[in-house]
């Protein structure tokens, strides 16, 4: 022991460097992996528990406001239909009234927000004060409103502000006074919103509405003994009962946790590849550290066979000489991780829109951690097999001398370019030493291209991101009450533009007795992203996403029955779209196909593809002038609320990618260049003696890492192209964009050689300040 | 009346060891001469290699000056130091001090492209005509792995003389060098000494000393004799080997 302790100490001694850089490798591993597997299960940790807690059912329904004599009756009637199903426990009826949001800051909304008495007795929110500590009994006085956390990215809006919503053509001024903690909705992603209010408010909307009654919202329970999951039983309930005729929106437990849950899961999808990525790095940086420091030590591991080391001993205490140094770096990086965590979860509070717990993930770190070390202790080991071919005769005699080969890729020493061509010869010559360089370069650049090629795909308006989210491009969106009314605004866009109208709207049906978001349109040419088999051209004819395909088991050609109300109508799949609604739980049909599924059709919107749109606002002005906004309207297209924060994400992400990249080439060549540095101290004496300045060898140092830059970035960008589509269409079929194809932009190719390249010049010139301590004398015996 | 080209006044150099100052060179005074071809001798400790240095501002003296054609060049900054190595002076060292992954003929060129008054054509073609003058043309592609000591030495004087430097520095040229080689690199410092070229030389060979015209015997850091010899010739090589012999027995070498 004592014996293996003195020769550890020894080698620690002896590569202070490499061992220094193995913990810092580790560091960055373990401070990624720890941060990164914390905020994400935390945060699907929290949604659980908070759904639970919350009360929500495990289907989540609103009963539409049917002209029915008496809607309380009715809805009774709804609730015993579905609590005479056998796996329903209990429904709750919630008292709601759905609002529009007109302003907050000088934004409007096209997605509804859900106001709740913020004492209900059936579900129960958190809410928080401006610096998100818990409010143990909040107080919501009539006139005041708690909106949920994501309203501060959605909508740029702080304590004390006005949010101004509308009800039956009524406008109601509400002041902004905490934060609602939303479980099942709250996430910037979720179009529809949750508000809490006083039940006094709600009372007064009711009373000054039309319909002098709230909006019931269903909240379901499953039986716990119920072997169902949220979609056999929302199918199920569809069977036996005809609610959905009569929802218009139903959300289960488990697609408010995906919605919930989908931006913390992408993005940590993306970090925990990018360490998977990193472990590899480290893997090879570790081999050529490996195989660098036997052949430094040759003579050493000789004499330490000569005085009796077995062989199994040496390799057990040079292995571990690297395991606890990268222990080290990992309980560093694990204890470093814990402010991050905090931090991270401080940003991302407004985008998921629930405060999740700090509480560093140390088992499922620490066995992630565990399983990197099995790999390393056996990689290591693996490695080491090398020391069993020394023997001590070998050793000592050793008198290794550099021996180069004649490369195909050699070049002349030119005058004019003398710093390029020495360090390209002499990056050429000793290409083995810089192989795990480019390797590890390689890794990373593949990653950073791919991140950067996604951020330039997503546009810096997110164009491409938006049609993901819309089923077809239009420029403006015009409502009316009549028929007639259309046709007059008709007219008055083309008084301005040529333009080119579109019926486009969507409707919940039930899709082999599951509700599905369907998509209705006049011109199926138009929709976007039609990618296999045709768009729907007949009326019996259905589009669908691959997530549907997959769920519902059925492909191009086969047959679906699609009910609405009481008709039902059979369709084919004439081929797959992508589209995001729903997360990509979505459905399309021809206007013609979605007459046969109602008894009266009537169109109230319509949009237009402007061929100026720069006479948009002509035709708002033109429209109200004669219209009031009860009776006509237009708005522009809106975009998908939640962009700007999946945005700001990603290229948060892509910022942090470059930095742990740099981070992390930063320690390659820092271990690289320490090995080669003292091989090539006699070289630099010998420029030094011919009449070399320090920072001209320095330079001519760092010039060869970026040819390693170059190298690798090559080989890293031809594996992007590779792979790009492969790696980020999986990401992107979280979204419900299964069939990802986005050619490399030059940018995201070129972005990532010169960040690198940049990178290792800098660290080597860095690094190679020890130059300046070599002098000729180096070259004189004494 | 020889023009000075390298003169050291009150030169000393010490070196700290556990507290202890050993004093290494002590107040020296020399003089070198243009055309010359010195030899400075000495018993192992002598000094003689940190003279060397000293002299040729590979390292900084702990007093006094030493001046390049009456220009200071004790305390110069890197940048003009490189260019004093660059075009000044020539070193050749003990051991083979070649760059291993350049040719016999890049190393020689290397140098001789640092100098900006010079085309890359004629820098090559002076590079040639050194290596044809060194016997070393059919090895010039080589690397310096795949050729002899003697090649490889021959090829470093022709690396240090390629910007015709005023000044050669010469430390054991011929120390790591077999007979044979060790003959044919003296005959070569002769010769180019023979064409003008200042050479010092520091040995303790007797017969490489046989080379200079100029002998110093150094000990304990101070100079203690001096010596001159006509210009060396094969001819009287013997005799002139009994003279230096006497006068190193004289110095107690």
């Amino acid at each position: 022991m004592r014996q293996a302790f003195t020769i550890i100490k020894g080698n620690l001694r002896k590569n202070k460097g490499s061992y220094i850089s193995v913990a810092i490798l580790m560091f960055v591993v373990s401070f990624s992996l720890v941060g990164v597997l914390s905020i994400m299960l935390n945060t699907s940790g929290r949604d659980k528990e908070l759904i639970e807690k919350a009360g929500f059912g495990h289907i989540f329904t609103a009963i539409k406001a049917v002209k029915v004599a008496d809607y309380d009756a009715f809805c009774d009637e709804i609730v015993a239909g579905l609590e005479s199903c056998d796996d329903v426990e209990r429904v709750d009826k919630v008292p709601s009234v759905f609002m529009d949001i007109v302003d907050l800051n000088g934004q409007s909304s096209s997605n509804s927000v859900m106001v709740l008495d913020y004492k209900s007795e059936y579900v129960h929110y958190n809410i928080y004060d401006e610096k998100d500590k818990l409010i143990e009994q909040p107080v919501i006085n009539p006139g005041e409103i708690s909106v949920p956390i994501s309203f501060r990215t959605l909508f740029n809006c702080k304590i004390g502000d006005v949010i101004t919503l509308v009800y039956d053509g009524k406008e109601y001024e509400y002041k902004i006074i905490s934060y609602m903690e939303d479980p099942y909705m709250g996430s910037s992603l979720v179009g529809m919103k949750t508000v809490l209010m006083n039940e006094m408010d709600i009372v007064k909307i009711v009373e000054e509405s039309e319909s002098k009654h709230t909006t019931t919202v269903l909240s379901i329970f499953r039986k716990s003994s119920s072997t169902m999951n949220d979609v056999e039983f929302e199918a199920e309930l569809n069977r036996k009962t005809s609610f959905s005729a009569y929802s218009w929106f139903a959300l289960s437990r488990s697609q408010a946790y995906g919605y919930m849950t989908m931006l913390t899961d992408i993005f940590s999808g993306i970090l925990i590849g990018f360490v998977a990525m990193l472990v590899v790095a480290t893997l090879i940086v570790l081999s050529h550290n490996i195989s660098n420091s036997i052949e430094h030590d040759y003579a050493n591991i000789g004499i330490l066979k000569a005085v009796g080391v077995s062989d199994g001993r040496l390799k057990n205490t040079i292995m571990l000489g690297y395991l606890i140094m990268a222990f080290i770096g990992a309980l560093i990086g694990m204890i470093a991780a814990f402010p991050l965590i905090g931090i991270v979860n401080k940003l991302i509070r407004p985008a998921i829109g629930i405060v999740v717990d700090n509480t560093p993930q140390l088992v499922m770190g620490g066995l992630s951690l565990l399983a990197i070390f099995v790999v390393l202790a056996l990689f290591i080991r693996l490695k080491l097999g090398k020391v069993s071919r020394i023997t001590p005769v070998m050793a000592i005699r050793d008198n290794k001398k550099d021996v180069h080969f004649s490369s195909i890729f050699k070049l002349p020493i030119s005058k004019k370019c003398l710093g390029f061509s020495l360090a390209y010869r002499q990056f050429i010559t000793g290409k083995k030493q810089y192989v795990s360089a480019i390797i590890v370069n390689a890794i990373l650049v593949m990653f950073m291209a791919m991140i950067s090629n996604m951020c330039m795909w997503f546009g810096n308006g997110g164009e491409n991101l938006e049609k993901m989210f819309s089923l077809v491009n239009y420029d403006i969106r015009v409502y009316a009450n009549t028929n007639e009314q259309l046709q007059d605004i008709d007219s008055i866009i083309k008084e301005h533009t040529e333009a080119e109208r579109l019926m486009f709207g969507s409707r919940y049906v039930l899709m082999n007795d599951i509700q599905i978001w369907c998509g209705v349109i006049d011109s199926p040419d138009r929709i976007n992203n039609v990618y296999e088999g045709r768009t729907c051209l007949y009326d019996n004819e259905v589009l669908i996403t691959e997530y549907v395909a997959e769920n519902f088991g059925i492909g191009i050609g086969d047959s679906v029955e699609i009910k609405l109300g009481n008709h039902s109508e059979e369709f084919i799949v004439s081929g797959f779209y992508q589209l995001s609604n729903d997360l990509g739980k979505n459905i399309t049909i021809t206007e013609g196909g979605f007459k046969k599924l109602v008894d009266e059709y009537k169109v109230n919107a319509y949009c237009y593809i402007l061929e100026d749109t720069s006479v948009i606002g002509d035709i708002a002005a033109s429209i109200s002038a004669k219209y009031d906004e009860a009776e006509a309207g237009v708005s522009e297209y809106d975009a998908f609320d939640g962009m700007d924060v999946i945005i700001m994400a990603i290229n948060g992400i892509a910022v942090l990618v470059y930095v742990i990249a740099a981070v992390f080439v930063m320690v390659t060549v820092i271990m690289v260049c320490s090995k080669l540095f003292s091989k090539e101290k006699r070289d630099y004496g010998i420029f030094k003696s011919i009449g070399y300045t320090s920072a001209r060898l320095r330079r001519q140092f760092a010039l060869r890492f970026v040819f390693v830059a170059v190298f690798g970035a090559v080989v890293g960008i031809i594996l992007t192209l590779i792979f790009s589509d492969l790696v980020i269409g999986s990401i992107f079929e979280m979204f419900g964009m299964a069939n990802f194809t986005a050619s490399l932009h030059i940018s995201a190719a070129v972005l990532p050689i010169l960040f690198m390249s940049l990178i290792y010049y800098v660290s080597a010139y860095t690094v190679s300040r020890k130059i300046k301590k070599v002098t000729p004398r180096v070259l004189i015996v004494e | 009346m020889k023009k000075v080209i390298l003169k050291a006044e009150k030169l000393c150099k010490s070196f700290a060891n556990d507290g202890y100052q050993n004093h290494v060179l002590d107040n020296l005074e020399l003089s070198l001469y243009e055309g010359d071809f010195t030899v400075i001798m000495g018993s192992s400790g002598s000094g003689k290699s940190t003279l060397l240095y000293s002299l040729s501002a590979m390292d900084a003296p702990t007093s006094g000056k030493v001046c390049y054609m009456d220009k200071e060049i004790t305390g110069l900054a890197e940048k003009e130091l490189a260019q004093f190595r660059a075009k000044e002076f020539g070193f050749v060292f003990q051991q083979v001090h070649l760059v291993s992954n350049l040719s016999l003929l890049e190393n020689v060129l290397v140098p001789g492209y640092t100098d900006k008054d010079k085309s890359a054509k004629e820098v090559k073609q002076r590079a040639m005509e050194l290596m044809v003058k060194m016997n070393i043309v059919d090895a010039k592609d080589r690397l310096p792995s795949q050729v002899s000591g003697g090649e490889a030495q021959r090829a470093a004087i022709a690396r240090a003389v390629i910007n015709e430097p005023g000044l050669l520095f010469a430390d054991e040229p011929t120390g790591a060098l077999n007979r044979k080689n060790t003959e044919e690199v003296l005959s070569l410092l002769s010769d180019i000494n023979n064409n003008g070229q200042s050479i010092l030389m520091v040995t303790h060979d007797v017969r490489a000393a046989l080379r200079g015209n100029r002998l110093i015997y150094l000990e304990d850091g101070k100079i203690c004799g001096e010596m001159e010899l006509p210009p060396y010739d094969e001819k009287n090589v013997k005799e002139r080997e009994i003279q230096v012999n006497s006068w190193l027995s004289a110095m107690h070498w």
